[in-house]
């Protein structure tokens, strides 16, 4: 049935395929050791004047030579210092690790195949954030690895120049594309100095890229985004660039969005439009949005459960609509909910200024 | 006659080799894939931004689902971990589903509960009468749902759905042990990927390992052999046959021990089915089964990183009856869900995945022990000859350990959870020890299960004696839930 022969040849192969994999495993196992052991000795060293430097603002303080292991240890080091630091302390180690070549060597490795070790000198390059590494690191977007472009929007990110935000748009409309989750936490960085930049993004013509212009507008836009948003929430083609405005307009918090966001609930709309228009009514909290409010608590789950809320945080006479509905019968639409909303709000009154983020 | 005999114990000791051989290098397949995809992105993961999602102004809040019946030692430690997770904003849902210990008191006193009458809409359907609604006078983001048992864990988790507030919805045993940072990592697929409707979690066996205020402080090899083995099998099947079967689109199974989904797609599917014994793999399957009959552009992920630690069966009854229990969940999934077999409207799931399921997941054990008797019988009778029956033995065996020393291997050059010289020899030689009787009373309780699935019995749950945790060791024994223990 089987010869001795092969299967001599496959009991071996296999044995020594298993002794290899067991070799191999033993000797991982072992550089770990070794090599964690290097990596804390290096990190015991290097971090002490790091932090010298940073708290000291003090850019003269004596480093060892930076080669081979130590340097990669310096890398990480130095960038986790810049993500905390600010002012002089970090402009003294952005200084240290300039005149020491680090900044340019960084650069260089962005030129090499290892994907790695871009990523590495990514991450610092965006944590020392001078405007020279720009243009290396939007050349990075159009890697064909995702991963790396991932990075290189971080790090844009991380420069926190405004000047970076139209490319971060276009780069989620691109073929080699970054997700909206990753440009966004990119461009959130960037902050308020980023609402003109964002206000132009609104008209975009990728849609992904007005809805997240829309929704960072809600963040840090400011009472000037407030038109723009508002012509976004009525006149977007797209119901999800409109229902990411209709939130923006909740966070911004002004009655003059009101009218619209009203005009947004109406039963002719999508329903996710509806439910976070009503939402965004609530953190308003104008009393001229109650008669509407009260309606709605009659509407659909989701719809209704946010008009309840909205309700109580229209003032006195949202609070009654409320409690008159909580004292109707359980079946007059609306009922459960305000009675919902108004235990919720004896518990913990700070409760109903906190919608559902459904 | 002893020449048909000879031909067909040949034939079929021929085909069984074949099978297995067939068997394990899919399964090395698989295991090469997800070693490539989990050494990568084990190098890159300092820089993609991991602490990212808990600065996200845009991440997604997650309900935390938990259901739990009458399990009144760990219920308050469990909330408070789940409530102490790193995520910026999470709601956790406490099912009691019929307790009949003082699951709800326990809960009530340490959270100061209030009743209060939350709206809960029929998104999907529940069996049982949901009692009461509690929320804590403090500002805890707990909500506890009293309801009538039904003895389906899928019912809780559906009553959970309905009470949730948030677009993610993270389903979590009580008794599983979660890292910190659990949510932000599996929260993680949902914010780069607008098409990720659902995300598994690596489940690891906590055994004898350091458990101090419910986290994990290190991880062991358990001292007895069968927690011991199960390691080594769920480095094989969950940590690397998942990450593979994830890589190819194509994941059938997110545990219910911790497994996130998309609120919105699973009240489309219509929740948990309530009958179902694999509720897990029965809602996975329905969601494929939905959204690609409405060819719907979707991913689904599965988070290599091990985030979720469950004490594993101890004794061979108790696992014996969980692994029946899986078997019988496996052949009802399949048979619900027999149309999509081999039909090509469902890609991948259809064509690969489920005869996959079929083939060699369900009718595994059935031909390995046949297999293995036929072989056996056969040496006994001179119908096979020695080398053949050696042949039979390393195709069946030498393979099988070569596939679990790889999982190994690639555990140690990547995440190394178990830091310990000892860790590793243990593990090396559960890999090996495993061969030889655990693996066939594994195919015996398979079989059984299979049997009971075509017979539609209903599984029994029994008592599982929980041993604890070092150095938190509870003694008490304590029933199995009645909801079935997470795969």
């Amino acid at each position: 049935m089987a010869g001795g022969l092969p299967l001599l040849v496959i009991g071996v192969a296999l044995g020594v395929v298993l002794l290899c994999l067991a070799a191999a495993t033993v000797g991982r196992k072992l550089t770990r050791t070794v090599g964690e052991r290097r990596e804390a000795r290096f990190t015991d060293e290097l971090r002490p004047l790091l932090t010298r430097i940073t708290i000291d603002e003090d850019p003269d303080v004596p480093l060892p030579q930076l080669r081979g292991r130590r340097r990669e240890v310096f890398e990480v080091l130095a960038t986790a210092h810049l993500a905390k630091v600010r002012g002089a302390g970090r402009e003294a180690l952005i200084k240290v690790a300039t005149s020491r070549g680090e900044v340019h060597a960084a650069e260089r490795r962005l030129r090499r195949p290892g994907v790695v070790g871009r990523m590495a000198a990514i991450a610092f390059l965006g944590r020392v954030g001078t405007t020279e590494s720009r243009p290396a690191l939007e050349r990075l977007l159009r890697s064909h690895d995702p991963e790396l472009r991932a990075a290189a929007v971080r790090a844009l990110g991380q420069t926190g120049d405004p000047a970076v935000i139209p490319v971060l748009l276009d780069v989620m409309a691109a073929g080699r594309s970054v997700p909206f989750g990753v440009v966004a936490m990119s461009i959130v960085r960037i902050g308020p100095a980023g609402s003109t930049a964002l206000r132009r993004g609104l008209l975009h013509d990728d849609p992904q890229a007005r809805s997240l212009s829309a929704e960072l507008l809600g963040l840090h836009g400011g009472i000037e985004a407030l038109e723009p948003l508002i012509r976004c929430l009525l006149d977007d083609r797209e119901a999800e660039v409109r229902i990411r405005a209709a939130r923006a307009l909740g966070r911004l918090g002004s009655f003059r969005a009101v009218p619209a966001l009203i005009q947004s609930t109406a039963e002719d709309q999508p329903a996710p439009l509806r439910a976070v228009a009503t939402r965004a009514l609530g953190e308003v909290g104008d009393p001229s949005a109650v008669d509407t409010l009260t309606e709605l608590i009659g509407d659909r789950h989701l719809v209704a459960g946010n008009a309840a809320r909205a309700l109580f945080s229209c003032g006195l006479r949202g609070r009654d609509v409320l409690e008159r509905l909580a004292g109707a019968e359980p079946d007059e639409p609306g009922s459960p909910y305000a009675r919902e909303t108004l235990a919720r709000a004896a518990l913990d009154q700070r409760w109903a200024s906190t919608p559902s983020a459904s | 006659m002893k020449e048909v005999s000879i031909a067909v114990e040949s034939g079929f000791d021929w085909f069984v080799v074949g099978y297995f051989l067939v068997l394990s290098t899919m399964y090395l397949a698989l295991i090469l894939l997800a070693s490539r995809e989990l050494l990568r992105y084990f190098r890159r993961r300092p820089f993609i931004g991991h602490d990212e999602v808990f600065d996200h102004p845009l991440a997604p809040p997650i309900s935390v689902i938990m259901p739990a019946h009458n399990e009144e030692v760990f219920i308050v430690d469990a909330a408070r971990a789940m409530l102490g997770l790193h995520y910026p904003e999470l709601e956790v849902i406490v099912v009691d589903d019929g307790s009949t210990d003082a699951t709800f008191e326990r809960l009530q006193h340490a959270f100061d509960l209030v009743q209060v009458p939350l709206v809960m809409p029929p998104l999907v359907p529940t069996l049982g009468d949901v009692h009461s609604t509690h929320l804590p006078r403090g500002h805890e983001p707990l909500v506890v749902v009293r309801k009538e048992s039904v003895g389906s864990k899928a019912d809780a988790l559906n009553a959970g759905i309905r009470a949730a507030h948030y677009p993610l919805l993270c389903m979590v045993d009580a008794d599983a042990i979660l890292d910190p940072d659990a949510l932000l990592l599996m929260a993680r697929p949902f914010v780069e990927d607008p098409h990720m409707v659902a995300a598994g979690g690596s489940i690891r066996a906590v055994n004898d390992s350091t458990v101090y205020r419910g986290q994990l402080i290190e991880a062991r090899i358990p001292r007895r052999w069968l927690p011991r083995i199960q390691v080594v099998e769920y480095l094989r099947a969950f940590l690397l046959g998942r990450t593979g079967w994830a890589k190819l689109g194509c994941l059938l199974v997110i545990s219910g021990a911790f497994g996130v989904f998309r609120r919105d797609v699973v009240i489309e599917v219509g929740g948990y089915d309530a009958d179902a014994i694999g509720e897990d793999a029965d809602l996975v399957a329905r969601i494929h089964r939905l959204l690609l009959r409405q060819r719907r552009r979707y991913s689904m992920a599965f988070v290599s990183e091990p985030v979720c630690w469950t004490e594993v069966p101890e004794t061979r009854e108790v696992l014996g009856r969980q692994r029946g229990r899986w078997s019988q969940g496996l052949f009802q999934v399949l048979w619900t869900y027999r149309g999509m077999i081999f039909n090509p409207r469902y890609g991948r799931i259809g064509l690969v995945v489920l005869p996959y399921f079929l083939l060699f997941e369900l009718l595994g054990p059935v031909v390995e022990l046949l297999g293995l008797l036929s072989v056996t019988v056969g040496l006994a009778l001179g119908l096979i000859n020695v080398p053949f029956a050696v042949l039979f033995f390393l195709v069946a065996f030498g393979y099988g350990i070569l596939l679990s020393w790889i999982s190994i291997a690639i555990e140690e050059f990547s995440y190394h959870r178990y830091p310990q010289w000892r860790d590793l020899a243990w593990a090396v030689a559960a890999a090996v020890v495993e061969n030889v009787g655990y693996r066939q009373l594994h195919d015996w309780w398979r079989i059984k299960g299979i049997w009971h699935g075509a017979r539609r019995r209903q599984p029994v749950w029994g008592v599982m004696h929980r041993v604890g945790f070092t150095p938190e060791r509870t003694p008490e024994a304590k029933p199995e839930p009645v909801t079935p223990p997470s795969r």
